[in-house]
């Protein structure tokens, strides 16, 4: 930027815009990068978990997801090392202390509901169980849905407000409903025959799905922005 | 009637840095410096005259072993920054 003597009122007002504008896109842009490293590992740790439980048939590798906020920090930490950091702003600082409510409420939601879980499998007979259960990966979509749509809104990413919708409300709908298990049955007849396959695979697939649409797409999006 | 142009502020660069300062809470040296694509010695000189009016604030730590300049917009410079929006209004108006 050369010194310029002769600067007009227009062209001030030109610069004061253009670095408030450089300065809301370099956080929109460290956000992108954040949400597209966060999707691709959560993708990443469910299908891990997914196949684990599918060749074990042990849901104890559920337990596996309370690393994913470790797997994204330090994959996020390694993707960013050799960046200009994002400057600290109201923006910015709005974003992570939305994020961070998620994490607190959905990992709080997950040992809960799997505790809750536990309780009621030893302690009713097997229907009452499958009726008294709780799902915390619907609550969880919901949750993540949700941030996804604050943060478009504080960015103004028109884009990331309506991939949080539709992740939030499109994840909570297909798991309350159990799409995933009617089109294995669909596709295969009796899904008697495949429940094991099938319950312990499910919320892997919808998380992987859903990750994707909700943080992986939005995030390649403000990545990209010019 | 025009108002007067506060002259520290009326200069390409310090009102680059002043106004990416204005959004954010604080900045760090190579943040600025991609950002208004100045060089390391030209914003280092402008940064100091800021600082000299009091309109920012510098900060030099450490980020591990690396050394880490950070700047952030005082009150004043704040003050300044509101005041020569204001100014530059008076100019848009008559025109």
């Amino acid at each position: 930027m050369e010194e310029n003597k002769n600067l007009t009122a227009e062209r001030s007002l030109e610069i004061i815009a253009e670095q408030i504008e450089k300065s809301r896109k370099a956080v929109s842009k460290n956000v992108g990068q954040s949400l597209y490293v966060a999707g691709l590992c959560t993708i990443g740790t469910a299908l891990v978990i997914g196949i684990c439980t599918f060749l074990t048939n042990n849901n104890a590798y559920y337990l596996l997801y309370f690393a994913l906020p470790l797997i994204i920090y330090g994959v996020t930490r390694y993707v960013k090392r050799n960046q200009a950091p994002a400057p600290a702003s109201l923006f910015g600082t709005m974003v992570a202390k939305t994020w961070l409510t998620f994490a607190i409420f959905a990992l709080s939601f997950f040992v809960f509901a799997n505790l809750y879980d536990t309780l009621i499998i030893r302690t009713e007979s097997y229907d009452v169980a499958t009726r008294l259960m709780i799902s915390p990966f619907r609550t969880i979509l919901l949750l993540m849905g949700m941030c996804v749509t604050i943060t478009g809104y504080i960015l103004k990413s028109r884009w990331l407000v309506w991939c949080g919708i539709i992740g939030g409300i499109g994840g909570f709908i297909w798991e309350s409903f159990n799409v995933t298990g009617m089109l294995f049955a669909f596709s295969a007849g009796d899904i008697s025959n495949y429940c094991g396959v099938v319950n312990g695979l499910v919320p892997c697939i919808i998380i992987a799905i859903f990750a994707f649409i909700g943080l992986t797409l939005p995030g390649l999006m403000l990545k990209r922005q010019k | 009637m025009f108002q007067p142009l506060d002259p520290l502020l009326h200069s390409e660069l310090r009102l680059a840095i002043m106004s990416l300062l204005i959004s954010s809470d604080e900045a760090e040296f190579p943040y600025i410096k991609e950002q208004t694509g100045a060089t390391a010695g030209n914003l280092s000189v402008q940064i100091d005259k800021l600082l000299a009016a009091g309109y920012i604030e510098v900060e030099k730590t450490f980020k591990g072993k690396r050394p880490c300049t950070l700047c952030r917009i005082s009150p004043q410079g704040r003050q300044a920054f509101v005041q020569y929006v204001e100014a530059l209004k008076s100019y848009l108006e008559v025109k």
